[in-house]
């Protein structure tokens, strides 16, 4: 009863002090309204400095949208459609709440999914909004929107709009100038021209979505109750490569499916799909994709929509009252036609690569590097390290029953990765070679080719190449930095090894993983379980394994 | 200052005690209602969308929704909240308040029964359930927007050109609903009560806007209770009202005339007030009008007995003349 009365005052309330007197029957009530009334109005005041006012370079009066920065460093997000006729220079300049303009550069894009990048630049950081995770909503929560509609901004302060979640897991097809919306959230917050690329936040001010389009019809592009935003936890599988400029493509699954009793069933797969090699077939019914239970044939293309090209999904499928776990790759689908400006002419090629982008994919090395070090112990933490010693048990898949004793001293190398034929020795040489690139994040040779899903984590792969040939590949987790895994192919046995990290805890000054586990092609082949992790800044001695 | 600047600018935007954020109870009130919400498709023609939404009122399979083309269809194809779909027939409809009653073979289906709105305050929260643009499909949960209560009038409305019948009571709200698809969903209070159903697309007569409404619950027991309407008390009441000047206008074509006099009847409330013959009739009791079609309906809507001026153009002069209008004879 106290709810709704409160709940009903609420919508009167003012919020600030000199509020219309109140004639409730309940004082209590009234406190619980203007409590959340401060809280709000203190919310939208930590949220204004994160937004952003998207001008093209030339011509600040033609167009433009809203933004959101995400990084102290700069990084923002945008729609793609915001930045798309800005693609010639990658410039732009963005508006923040404290009526300066500054300069952005646009760094990746995802044109399938109407996302891009954008890094700010000022020497100073950066207030950045966190971002929150968009599996948690209700139908019913409050969502804040941020923005510059209809440009009305000429200060750069955004405006703020309030409503309610409407409805979640939304399916907007594409069409025209629109691009397809999959897995989206619905809202009756105020969205109107200009709130495109803006943000979506909570009432604990994190980022949930990226405002991006509404539904028209028949009273033309005014905010007719029904907003949509593109989920954050869409946007979170693209980061990776949307940092390093990197255009990224959309999944396809190589198989499509029709409705079947509450679920969806395979009518059409291509025989060379992964899905078919990995096991799927004609008439299969897909139970779970990527961990969500699928109701439907509508439902099955908007989830596979939030994924980009070469993602790996696990598939549950039922054949014949049995059911069967798959694991694949899915296969890119081609860009959308958007080298298309106003009126049909052909606009700049947004896919090519420029010094720009090159200096872009540099700086997400870096930023990857140095968030790798803070995740293993803080700023500096590789610079007095001179040795590793790791004692622990060695399972071998094969042999599981018969775990074996096992020391490993690793004292600091001079050179990089450079063994042939021991992969136990470039292991080692790889991660040292990623804790020295750490301090200096300069060196070249590295860059990002592309985000992956290791152990259910959203990753950043690095690539090392030299004389054009690739050496080896690390993926690092993109939230908090952790080296996840490691992978090469072996000299002498054509294999591909692949090694992952898990289970990290501190040892001494330095958080490391306590848990090794070796794959080759893809088969498990030993785990290493560490109860001894000694980082020290004195070279060891070099002893065999017991 | 400074100081705080910078410390501010380093960091992440802090996150405020959830403890204050305003208790929801929106999504409580929503799962409850939601299961008896169901999606309706059938014929659709121009500015009739086949799509709609209706409310599950008993365990049976009687669905409460607005009457339309779509409606009174020969078969309406019903998705229940689970994804279930149903074949259903319009068994009973009031032209009146364009009401209709569709009924699917069905049992134990959850339902809600309209309550009334004696208790909703202006101002106090409600929420609009509906399938507008059809976003959803199959199982997926019909759209929610959530507003205030605005006002408690009366229906003053037209469709197109067409004047809307239905002169009762209404709940007007400021959540956007007067949307393709959404006439036929319920109207909640924040305790998940249907009080209200909502209305099809009209524009307010006053305003020329979209009106976001509801028809009243008392309304729909009275339906349900398969209570007669008050259709032509209301309506009787709505025409002894109307007004008249005794002034006849200059017609030529059929569209968007200007409102120039052709005659005043001798001893007329318009002849009494001084406007002639060759008057361009500007604004009619404080309202501009458009043209001659507009200044005839706002004519019709003074109060007889009561003054109110005119604004006419007379070669180049603008003149306020006061008139008295009387009831408009049979």
């Amino acid at each position: 009863m106290v709810t709704t009365l409160a709940l009903s005052i609420l919508l009167f309330a003012s919020g600030a002090d000199d509020a219309p007197a109140l004639t409730a029957a309940d004082p209590a009530a009234v406190a619980v309204v203007r409590a959340y009334e401060r809280a709000r109005i203190e919310l939208i005041r930590t949220i204004t400095p994160t937004v952003v006012c998207m001008f093209s370079k030339d011509d600040q009066s033609g167009g433009g949208g809203s933004g959101v920065i995400i990084d102290p460093e700069g990084y923002g997000l945008t729609n793609f459609h915001v930045v798309a006729g800005m693609m010639m220079q990658r410039e732009g300049k963005g508006g923040l709440a404290d009526h300066k303009l500054y300069d952005f550069d646009v760094l990746g894009i995802d044109p399938g999914g109407d996302v891009a990048m954008f890094k700010l630049h000022r020497k100073e950081p950066f207030v950045a909004a966190p971002l929150g995770d968009s599996s948690t909503l209700a139908v019913g929560d409050y969502a804040l929107a941020a923005g510059n509609p209809f440009l009305l901004a000429e200060d750069y302060t955004p405006t703020i709009t309030l409503g309610i979640i409407s409805g979640l897991h939304r399916y907007q097809w594409g069409s025209g100038r629109a691009l397809r919306y999959t897995d989206c959230i619905q809202v009756d917050t105020s969205i109107n021209p200009g709130n495109s690329g803006g943000p979506l936040f909570d009432m604990a001010g994190r980022v949930i979505g990226i405002n991006g389009r509404v539904s028209i019809e028949e009273r033309g592009r005014v905010n007719v109750g029904v907003g949509y935003a593109i989920s954050i936890n869409q946007i979170k599988r693209f980061m990776p490569t949307l940092r390093a400029a990197i255009a990224t493509k959309h999944a396809t699954a190589g198989f499509t499916v029709m409705d079947r009793s509450h679920g969806a069933m395979v009518n059409q797969i291509l025989d060379d799909s992964p899905a078919y090699k990995a096991g799927l077939r004609l008439g299969d019914q897909i139970v779970t994709f990527g961990g969500k239970t699928i109701t439907s044939a509508n439902h099955f293309t908007s989830q596979l929509g939030t994924y980009p090209g070469g993602w790996p999904v696990t598939v549950t499928l039922r054949r014949d009252d049995e059911k069967k776990t798959i694991r694949f790759r899915l296969e890119d689908l081609p860009f959308p036609d958007v080298q298309r400006g106003p009126g049909g002419t052909p606009g700049p090629d947004p896919y090519r690569q420029t010094k720009k982008t090159r200096v872009a994919n540099r700086a997400a090395v870096s930023r990857t590097l140095k968030q790798y070090e803070l995740a293993c112990g803080g700023a500096g933490a590789f610079k007095a390290l001179r040795s590793i010693t790791l004692t622990g048990q060695r399972t071998l898949a094969s042999r599981p029953a018969e775990p074996q004793e096992v020391r490993f001293v690793e004292n600091r190398p001079e050179g990089g990765a450079v063994s042939k034929g021991d992969p136990a020795a470039l292991e080692a040489e790889i991660r040292w070679e990623l804790m020295n690139t750490a301090l200096d994040p300069a060196a070249a040779g590295l860059r990002v080719v592309r985000g992956d899903e290791v152990q259910d984590r959203i990753c950043v792969v690095i690539e090392r190449r030299a004389d054009d040939v690739v050496t080896y590949e690390a993926a690092f987790d993109d939230e908090n930095g952790r080296l996840l895994g490691i992978a090469f192919n072996d000299v002498a046995s054509g294999k591909r090894v692949r090694y992952e990290y898990s289970d990290y805890r501190r040892s001494g000054t330095l958080r490391l993983p306590h848990r090794r586990t070796v794959y080759l092609d893809d088969v498990p082949f030993a785990e290493d379980v560490f109860d001894g992790v000694t980082a020290s800044s004195q070279v060891a001695a070099t002893q065999a394994a017991s | 200052m400074m100081g705080l600047a910078v410390m501010l600018a380093s960091v992440f935007v802090g996150v405020p005690d959830d403890t204050i954020i305003a208790p929801n109870t929106l999504s409580g009130a929503l799962a409850r209602v939601s299961p008896a919400v169901v999606k309706l498709y059938g014929t659709g023609m121009g500015r009739a969308h086949g799509y709609g939404t209706g409310v599950l009122v008993s365990a049976d399979g009687q669905i409460l929704t607005t009457k339309s083309l779509l409606s009174t269809a020969d078969t309406i194809r019903v998705v229940l909240a689970d994804g279930r779909e149903f074949e259903g027939k319009s068994v009973r409809e009031d032209e009146y308040r364009e009401l209709t009653l569709i009924k699917i073979e069905g049992k134990d289906l959850p339902f809600v029964t309209p309550s009334k709105t004696d208790h909703v305050r202006v101002g106090d929260a409600v929420a609009a359930i509906g399938n507008w643009f059809k976003v959803a499909d199959g199982d997926e949960a019909p759209s929610v927007n959530r507003g205030i209560l605005a006002a408690r009038t009366t229906l003053n409305a037209r469709r197109l050109v067409q004047t809307v019948d239905y002169a009762g009571p209404i709940l007007v709200y400021d959540a956007i609903t007067a949307n393709p698809g959404a006439a036929g969903g319920p109207l909640l209070d924040i305790d998940g009560n249907f009080i209200g159903l909502i209305g099809k697309v009209v524009e307010s007569a006053d305003t020329n806007t979209r009106l976001n409404f509801a028809l009243p619950g008392e309304e729909l027991c009275d339906f349900l209770g398969n209570k007669a309407s008050t259709a032509t008390t209301a309506l009787r009441i709505a025409s002894d009202v109307e007004a008249d000047i005794g002034i006849k206008l200059s017609r030529m074509g059929y569209r968007h005339v200007s409102a120039y006099v052709d005659r005043v009847r001798p001893g007329s409330p318009a002849a009494k007030a001084g406007i002639r013959g060759e008057d361009l009739i500007i604004a009619v009791g404080g309202r501009r009008i458009a043209d001659a079609e507009a200044c005839e309906e706002a004519v019709r809507r003074l109060v007889p007995g009561e003054k109110a001026p005119i604004v006419v153009k007379r070669g180049q002069e603008f003149l306020t003349l006061e008139v008295v209008p009387e009831k408009k004879s049979k």
